[in-house]
């Protein structure tokens, strides 16, 4: 036997710690799921009298997800899923393109463009946001689509990502196809595009993670109701005389199950590795 | 048909320059190998002619058309890289067709000009497998085949065999060199293995540090170097060289042993001199130099031996089976039409 021994004892205290912890993760999402589901009356009442109830609700209702339903909630959820919908498909595109010329061609001023591009996701947002919202308001675009999508659709990082990804890949695939004939424009739609399925989905997540949870630029480029996003949407329910718990957690819960929705459909291509196989 | 003339081409990378003028021409159905030490810039001139870098001076015509400024696309030039290059995603027929279908080739063109191909090289049965699937001989053919299906003006290979085994290696030669026969394109082939280049080649050039050293047919190369460079890079094992001075009718290495000079050779005493001779034309005789059998190597059908002369181990080749041990005294001799002296200072050839 190669495998070492463990004593059960030892598997006990590690299972038992990771058991903890786990709990300690799931417990407030699982009662944030939970609360969404009761009366309104009775969401804070089992907490001042802990028990058994405090998980276990005694009544069962969609009343809170029937309420958010009649407001102006899923104009919220449509508006970011159009936000980041639009986001992911042009940010692909955009930054696949830039990482390919960083990664492709020699040009002037490379370095120095490309440090510029790791400083971009380097430096924090709000140190932006202000000339960013005056550009956005010369161009006439404050409260509209075009506010929420266009800055977030040249992403640093994702240009990183693509950048190392195609300088990855050996240039003989790029200059076999040359030779063949093909235009630099068709080697990436062709040939580099479909090597980087791995690249692409993480780039995808990310575009699609960072406007799904974006609250800060929206507040300030487009507060107006009717471009408000699922994170404003849920924040203008936060007050101090705060009476509609019941909404609140039905919005939060909402958004965190349409959140995780693109991970699940693009898990498979974590796995799948392309590159393999063309290359000796 | 297709020929090819490289003239005085100059290639620098920043400031090193890689090419140093190169001046070449290549016949019709003409299959050239480029040989040279590893970073000597054959590959680069591969790519100059290709396209994929641009000339810094000099000319290269394709066809009597001057080449040298237009992209790899204008040139109908096909390249079978070291690496194959095969694109992972695309099925065998649709890396073999590739070039065809940018060509706008129609698809029934396409498929049975394919099938064509994999019908020479054996890869009927693969078509519809992926580059990930094949093993290296076959992603070698696969590799070839792309080339072939395109029927361009001008074959290149850089280093086609270098990532296969030894003995696949030389079967996929004889492929290459049967392909050839066949073919009858115009091939520039480049290789660091020199049986390679003297095997398959009708004429090898020999590059080194950016320059061709001297180019011809494979065994005049062999039998006479133009310098002590080629001598020693062709040929394996490699030749033997003794440093020393030219004396009256006989040569004298640097401890004073005294060694024979090609027949009729005359030139001034005294000059310093590199003496050379190929492992395979020294051989045990009654009366000549005397040596000390160091190291004995059987392989079967050749025995190779390091024998110590003149102060210094020559590697002796015989094809036959020799009782001798290490220690052994042994007295050889060498044919004066089999010895090649150079000039000590640049290597050059002192006589025809
Ligand atoms: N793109 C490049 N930039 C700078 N130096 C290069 C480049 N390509 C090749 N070289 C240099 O040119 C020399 C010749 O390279 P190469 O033609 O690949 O040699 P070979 O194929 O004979 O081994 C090498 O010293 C290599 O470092
Ligand atoms: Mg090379």
């Amino acid at each position: 036997m190669d495998t070492p021994f463990r004593s059960p004892l030892a598997l006990m205290l590690r299972y038992g710690l990771l058991s903890i912890l786990a709990f300690m993760v799931v417990c407030p999402l699982a009662w944030l799921a939970l609360a969404s589901l009761r009366p309104q009356a009775e969401i804070f009442q089992p907490v001042s009298e802990f028990g058994w109830h405090t998980f276990i609700p005694s009544r069962l209702t969609l009343d809170n997800y029937r309420a958010l339903w009649n407001g102006d909630f899923p104009l919220a959820v449509k508006n970011s899923v159009f936000v980041a919908f639009m986001t992911v498909v042009f940010g692909i595109v955009v930054n696949a393109l830039a990482g390919f010329a960083f990664a492709a061609f020699d040009f002037r001023g490379k370095n120095l463009l490309f440090l510029l591009v790791i400083i971009s996701f380097m430096m924090p947002f709000e140190a932006i946001v202000l000339p960013l919202y005056v550009m956005i308001r010369a161009f006439g675009w404050a409260n509209s689509y075009q506010a929420l999508i266009v800055p977030e659709i040249a992403n640093g990082m994702v240009i990183f990502l693509f950048r190392q990804f195609f300088a990855s890949i050996p240039r003989d695939f790029y200059e076999a196809a040359r030779v063949d004939g093909a235009s630099w424009l068709y080697i990436f739609t062709r040939i580099a595009m479909p090597l980087s399925w791995p690249t692409i989905a993480t780039s995808g997540l990310m575009l699609f993670l960072a406007q799904w949870d974006s609250f800060f630029w929206p507040v300030v480029a487009a507060s107006a109701p009717d471009y408000a996003v699922v994170q404003v949407a849920i924040a203008r329910n936060i007050n101090f005389e705060q009476n509609d718990w019941g909404g609140l957690f039905a919005s939060t819960n909402i958004a965190i199950l349409l959140g995780t929705i693109p991970f699940l459909l693009i898990q498979r291509f974590y796995v799948r590795t392309l590159i393999s196989g063309g290359i000796k | 048909m297709s020929t090819m003339t490289i003239d005085n081409l100059r290639k620098s990378f920043g400031a090193t320059e890689i090419l140093r003028g190169i001046d070449l021409d290549v016949a019709d159905g003409e299959f050239v190998a480029l040989v040279g030490p590893s970073g000597c810039g054959k590959s680069t001139l591969l790519r100059l002619i290709a396209g994929l870098e641009e000339a810094s001076s000099g000319s290269i015509s394709i066809d009597g058309r001057d080449v040298t400024r237009l992209p790899p696309k204008g040139r109908d030039v096909a390249m079978v890289f070291q690496n194959y290059a095969l694109y992972p995603h695309l099925t065998v027929r649709a890396n073999m067709g590739f070039s065809l279908k940018l060509r706008g080739d129609d698809k029934a063109t396409i498929d049975s000009k394919v099938t064509d191909a994999a019908a020479v090289l054996g890869l009927d049965a693969l078509l519809e497998r992926y580059p990930g699937q094949l093993s290296g001989g076959q992603r070698q053919r696969v590799a070839t085949g792309r080339a072939i299906v395109r029927d361009p003006k001008l074959f290149l290979f850089d280093e086609p065999l270098s990532n296969l085994d030894a003995k696949l290696r030389a079967q996929m030669r004889t492929e290459i060199k049967a392909l050839h026969q066949r073919l009858k394109n115009t091939m520039i082939y480049v290789t660091h293995d020199q049986i390679e280049a003297m095997t398959l080649a009708d004429r090898i050039v020999v590059m080194q540090a950016g320059r061709i050293e001297q180019q011809g047919a494979p065994l005049d190369l062999y039998d006479r170097p133009a310098n002590a460079f080629v001598g020693g890079f062709l040929g394996s094992p490699a030749m033997n060289f003794v440093k020393g001075i030219l004396g009256s009718g006989l040569f004298l290495a640097e401890d004073g042993t005294q060694l024979p000079v090609p027949d009729g050779f005359d030139a001034e005493q005294g000059r310093s001199v590199l003496w050379g001779v190929r492992p395979e034309a020294i051989g045990p005789v009654d009366q000549g130099f005397s040596g000390v059998v160091e190291v004995v190597e059987p392989t079967g059908p050749d025995t190779q031996l390091l024998v110590r002369v003149a102060g210094q181990p020559l590697v002796v080749l015989m094809h036959k089976r020799m009782r001798v041990s290490p220690g052994d005294q042994m007295t050889l001799g060498v044919q004066g039409a089999d010895i090649h002296l150079f000039d000590a200072a640049d290597g050059r050839r002192l006589h025809l």
